[in-house]
């Protein structure tokens, strides 16, 4: 896993101080301090050499379970960064970036947003590993529809806990291996949230990364 | 094995045609797995998953001009179809999606090379990979005193967006991206090189001056078509204006309308006023915008009377309608030109009101290219944005808002009477296909093009995956898109290009003289392109072999031959 120190993106001052209470109250019924529990050992300590290193790490910066996965990725060491709705400026930081070193992406956005950066990745050689959208219904359960590597699905479990979803849906990516050749779908709910409702808009977590074109080859 | 293809091409052809373009641009680039393909699908289909999703089986991605030659010669021999997109991200017109299911999409993105900016004579010449995010940084990094006129899509590719009729936001003849290219460089459906204009005069150096060279133009042929794959393209830029202003005009009648928009176009035709028109109905209130329980009653019986209308507008803040205009030059001429088109405003409706709200000299201070970039204004000064973009990011109120949309824009004269009429047709389209109103008398033009508007039409939603009843949701978007769609060119109001799948019954209303005019790129094409290998179907233009496949009546419609009954009208 990427490390970098503590960043202060995630401050008041940049993503708006009530976003940022409103995420305090919806975090403060998740297991955050367990965080570390949560989500899986560092490479180093695992034997999943095709893990994937993320260059960024967003999250939308006004939805109140966005935050939450920012949060939580901080206090995991995550290179998190806010995302508003206008991606020009990220475009233009990608694009550079990119050009150098096709670097993985994973975040958990509004939809729009993870298909415009999906596009731009398409560009740089990176492909959408892993995508769940995650629909708030009208009983206060989340649907999730989930597509990646089988071996990351396998960890749905993560998302069954009313309003700790964004936890789960941030330890999924942090399962989330390169592999678009085991690729499956599935679709889960959860619990209905004791927390604040969040609002009742879609997002979407996603994997952008680059992929080895001899892991899916050329079929002729 | 591909999920598709062509008709006629066997699968065992269609692997040796494969190794045939790996030899020309390299394994690499050539791209065959399902991963790969996927990601030329249109992220807005109506179709999205469905049988009839127009799909490509293959994509190739050339770098140089010799390279396409060397494809487009394989093709022939395999009546291969290809499918030429530049950045392929023209999202609400099909993005990189094949208008033939099965044809190889010619991916140019590897062409890519800024071939020339003269800040002097004041154009550029592309290739069709260059984003107006890269000409964009290609001018800044030099210092050059050029703009570039951007669409909505940053993302997008100048060669591209011109050959789509693309449009943009500065003064009027750059907006007219097609308008405003000069020569191109196209690769022939079978294999030739040709240039335009003055390019065909060798050692000539104007090919990006003067755009007829001698005998038919035919550069048109190239935009919307199917008739060549092109290469290099040249553009008309703006020199940096000293400045740019802004003011605003405001009418308190509904009745306004009319006198405003004919001073208007004196002082646009006459070159007095060079920026675009933004609209806005204070009254109304935005498009999309909440209404209030008023506007409800107002439309609850049907379409309101010009009294009514004149009510309503009094009891809401007294400003029916508000245009922004812009105007480039220099400071002294931009004020000189808002007095003289004050004094012609208040000639024609002596209420009017008048606010010069900006003169901002350019090039602007970095904290005002902070401000300006992040705002709308980027547009106006040739900043590539995706601002538009962020608008369609947000639902919070929807939990499952649609994933995409189809864009429609129809053109109309820059009357009172055509935006009216316009509305009033999306207002009983509305009804007919028992929609919520969302149609208005105060929807406004947009002035894109400088010589009309364009109204628009019914912003259609589309639905993937993760839309529980997504089959059912697209089913019936078609629906609206078709039906105001034939609504609105049945009154002679027609769309200026359409999504994909759309374009067969868009073709099929353009029927004069008994689709004379189709008839005629059909003979072309014949001659020009005998394989039918060049995006067969662009914008209906099908070769012989596959003119089966056009779908003129829509795509839930059954196949059949062009509406003979309904052509012919003069």
């Amino acid at each position: 896993m990427a490390s970098r120190p503590r960043d202060p993106a995630i401050a008041p001052t940049l993503i708006g101080r009530r976003s940022f209470l409103q995420a305090g109250a919806s975090a403060a019924v998740m297991p955050l301090v367990g965080i570390a529990h949560w989500l899986p050992a560092p490479p180093a300590a695992t034997n999943s050499a095709s893990r994937i290193q993320f260059h960024k790490v967003l999250f939308d910066r006004d939805h109140p379970a966005a935050l939450a996965f920012g949060r939580a990725g901080q206090a995991a060491g995550l290179p998190v960064e806010p995302v508003g709705a206008d991606v020009t400026a990220l475009w233009r930081d990608l694009t550079l970036r990119w050009r150098q070193e096709r670097v993985a992406m994973a975040g958990l956005t509004t939809e729009p947003v993870a298909l415009y950066l999906q596009l731009f990745a398409q560009d740089a050689g990176l492909r959408l590993v892993f995508r769940a959208s995650h629909t708030p219904l009208s009983d206060g359960r989340v649907r999730h529809y989930l597509s990646g590597p089988r071996a990351t699905l396998q960890h749905a479990a993560l998302l069954d806990t009313g309003e700790g979803w964004p936890l789960g849906s941030l330890a999924l990516l942090c399962r989330c291996a390169a592999n678009l050749a085991a690729k499956t779908a599935l679709t889960r709910t959860s619990p209905p949230s004791r927390a604040p409702a969040f609002p009742q808009e879609r997002l979407v977590s996603w994997v952008l990364a680059p992929v080895a074109r001899n892991q899916y080859g050329h079929n002729i | 094995m591909p999920k598709v293809l062509p008709a006629g091409v066997a699968a065992a052809a269609f692997a040796s045609a494969m190794k045939e373009f790996q030899g020309v641009v390299g394994a690499d680039w050539v791209f065959t797995s399902d991963a790969d393909v996927d990601t030329y699908r249109d992220a807005y289909s109506p179709l999205w998953n469905e049988p009839n999703e127009y799909v490509p089986s293959a994509a190739v991605a050339p770098e140089t001009v010799e390279q396409v030659q060397a494809l487009v010669r394989i093709a022939n021999r395999y009546k291969l179809p290809l499918y030429p997109v530049s950045t392929g991200k023209n999202l609400a017109y099909g993005s990189s999606a094949p208008c033939y299911s099965g044809s190889v999409v010619l991916d140019l993105k590897r062409m890519n090379r800024v071939l020339k900016v003269d800040d002097k004579r004041n154009f550029a010449l592309v290739e069709p990979g260059v984003s107006y995010f890269d000409l964009y940084r290609y001018i800044q990094e030099r210092g050059l005193k050029v703009w570039i006129d951007v669409p909505d899509p940053g993302w997008g590719s100048p060669v591209g967006n011109a050959l789509d009729h693309g449009v943009g936001y500065t003064a009027s003849p750059f907006r007219d991206h097609f308008g405003s290219h000069c020569g191109m460089e196209v690769v022939t459906p079978t294999g030739e090189i040709i240039r335009t204009g003055m390019g065909a005069l060798p050692n000539a150096d104007s090919w990006q001056d003067y755009r007829y060279g001698v005998g038919p133009w035919v550069d048109g042929l190239f935009g919307q078509g199917n008739f060549g794959i092109v290469t290099k393209m040249g553009f008309w830029l703006f020199p940096q204006p000293e400045a740019m202003g802004r003011a605003t005009v405001s009418v308190s009648r509904y009745a306004d309308l009319g006198p405003l928009i004919e001073v208007l176009n004196y002082l646009e035709d006459s070159m007095l006023m060079n920026g675009m028109q933004n609209w806005s109905s204070p009254a109304g209130g935005g498009v999309g915008q909440p209404k209030p329980a008023e506007f409800s009653a107002l439309m609850a019986n049907g379409w309101p009377t010009d009294e009514q209308i004149e009510a309503y507008v009094r009891a809401h803040g007294g400003v029916a309608w508000q245009v922004r205009l812009h105007f480039y030059g220099t400071e002294k001429i931009i004020r000189a030109t808002c007095e003289c088109a004050e004094e012609r405003l208040r000639q024609a409706i002596p209420a009017v009101t008048f606010e010069l709200d900006e003169v901002l000299k350019l090039p602007p201070t970095p904290e005002q290219a902070r401000t300006h970039e992040s705002q709308p204004n980027a547009d106006h000064l040739g900043v590539p944005n995706m601002i538009t973009y962020a608008s369609m990011s947000r639902h919070p109120n929807d939990p499952e808002p649609p994933q995409g949309h189809l864009d429609m824009f129809c053109i109309s004269p820059r009357t009172a009477q055509g935006i009216m009429q316009i509305n009033r047709i999306l207002y009983e389209t509305e009804r007919q296909l028992s929609l919520p109103t969302n149609a208005s008398p105060f929807r406004v033009p947009n002035h894109w093009y400088h010589r009309c508007y364009m109204m628009p039409g019914m912003m259609t939603p589309t639905y993937r995956d993760d839309t529980p009843d997504r089959s059912t949701k697209n089913r019936r978007s078609r629906q609206i898109y078709e039906t105001a769609l034939k609504n609105l060119t049945d009154a002679g109001f027609g769309l200026y290009r359409t999504a994909l799948g759309m374009q067969d019954l868009l073709v099929n209303q353009y029927s004069f003289g008994d689709h004379a005019l189709l008839r005629f790129q059909e003979a072309m094409k014949d001659a020009i392109d005998p394989n039918g290998i060049v995006a067969p179907g662009r914008y209906s233009i099908w070769p012989k072999r596959l003119r089966d496949q056009r779908r003129p009546n829509g795509l839930d419609a059954p196949v059949a031959a062009l509406n003979q009954k309904e052509g012919g009208k003069a």
